[in-house]
């Protein structure tokens, strides 16, 4: 039986993720601070953006993003597995992102990807201390974008 | 709820998702930690084998690795729990990405259910049914057979 420390371990790093998804979907770029450690290493490079250290990150992702009217990122399949007062995870994205189109209109184009982390426990609970993207499918991406294929 | 059926609700889960990754990761050997020895599973209503977990397992590898990308989204679990014995309901939406015949790959969206019967064993909650129940399918390649969902 899992002990009420590791099952609110779990929770916990289930919301990390979830925060991380819902920062990012309303572009509240501050509420990232409650999810990364200051010098945490995020890598985006799999789907065509930036690796850094996370406020280089969180610099570039306003910028990045405005170009996207509507998107979201939809997590699930996540798999914790705890060591003490640090965890690794695996997590499933399904990323719909609203592209204009340079003549005009725009296309929803879909991604999978999925976030391997590392986690950390700190005083004001656990956040990330790494976030890689691995790429899996893309679907119905506009002819005019380049994102690596996977 | 009690600290054991919350103990009980995270390991079922946790198995259901284990399996997706298991699949998705195409490490297969990682499901022997996920079905019984003697599980029955049944791949039909997406076109797939029935069988037990050997003949599954066995049947995995080459049935997958022809498709260059997929994922197994698993939501929607729902949980009952009768002692050492549960059933779970959980929605799975599959894009897979499809090689075409002709060049290029196109992707295909399966959405189905898994009905799964769980079993507590001496290594923890193991999984010794699971059927598949097709729901949409969604730009499914012309030269790809897959059968129409069963109307419930």
């Amino acid at each position: 039986m899992m002990s009420l420390q590791e099952l609110s371990d779990r929770l916990e790093i289930e919301q990390l993720i979830v925060r991380y998804s819902n920062s990012i979907d309303q572009r509240n770029w501050d509420g990232l601070d409650e999810v990364f450690t200051p010098d945490a290493y995020i890598d985006y490079r799999k789907l065509g953006g930036i690796d850094g250290r996370f406020p280089q990150i969180k610099a570039w992702l306003g910028p990045a993003l405005a170009g996207f009217p509507h998107y979201c990122h939809m997590v699930g399949n996540i798999e914790i597995t705890l060591a003490g007062d640090t965890a690794t995870a695996r997590t499933l994205c399904i990323n719909p992102m609203d592209t204009p189109l340079p003549a005009g209109g725009s296309q929803v184009m879909f991604l999978g990807l999925w976030y391997k982390d590392k986690f950390i426990r700190t005083p004001r609970g656990w956040r990330m201390c790494e976030r890689v993207e691995e790429a899996c499918f893309q679907h119905n991406v506009p002819a005019h974008m380049a994102i690596p294929s996977a | 709820m009690t600290p054991q059926e919350l103990s009980d609700r995270f390991e079922i889960r946790a198995l259901i998702v284990r399996y997706s990754n298991a699949l998705d990761a195409r490490r297969f050997e990682l499901l022997d930690e996920v079905f019984t020895a003697d599980a029955y599973i049944d791949y039909r209503a997406t076109g797939g084998i029935d069988g037990c977990y050997p003949k599954i397992r066995a049947w995995l590898p080459p049935a997958v690795n022809a498709f260059p990308h997929m994922c197994h989204l698993v939501a929607n679990i729902g949980i009952a729990l009768a002692g050492d014995a549960a059933r779970a309901r959980t929605l799975c939406l599959n894009p897979v990405e499809v090689a075409l015949p002709a060049g290029a790959a196109q992707v295909m969206f399966l959405g189905m259910w898994y009905r799964d019967q769980l079993v507590r064993t001496a290594h923890g909650w193991r999984m010794r049914e699971r059927v598949q129940e097709g729901c949409i399918r969604h730009n499914v390649p012309a030269h790809l057979q897959i059968p129409a969902a069963r109307d419930a």
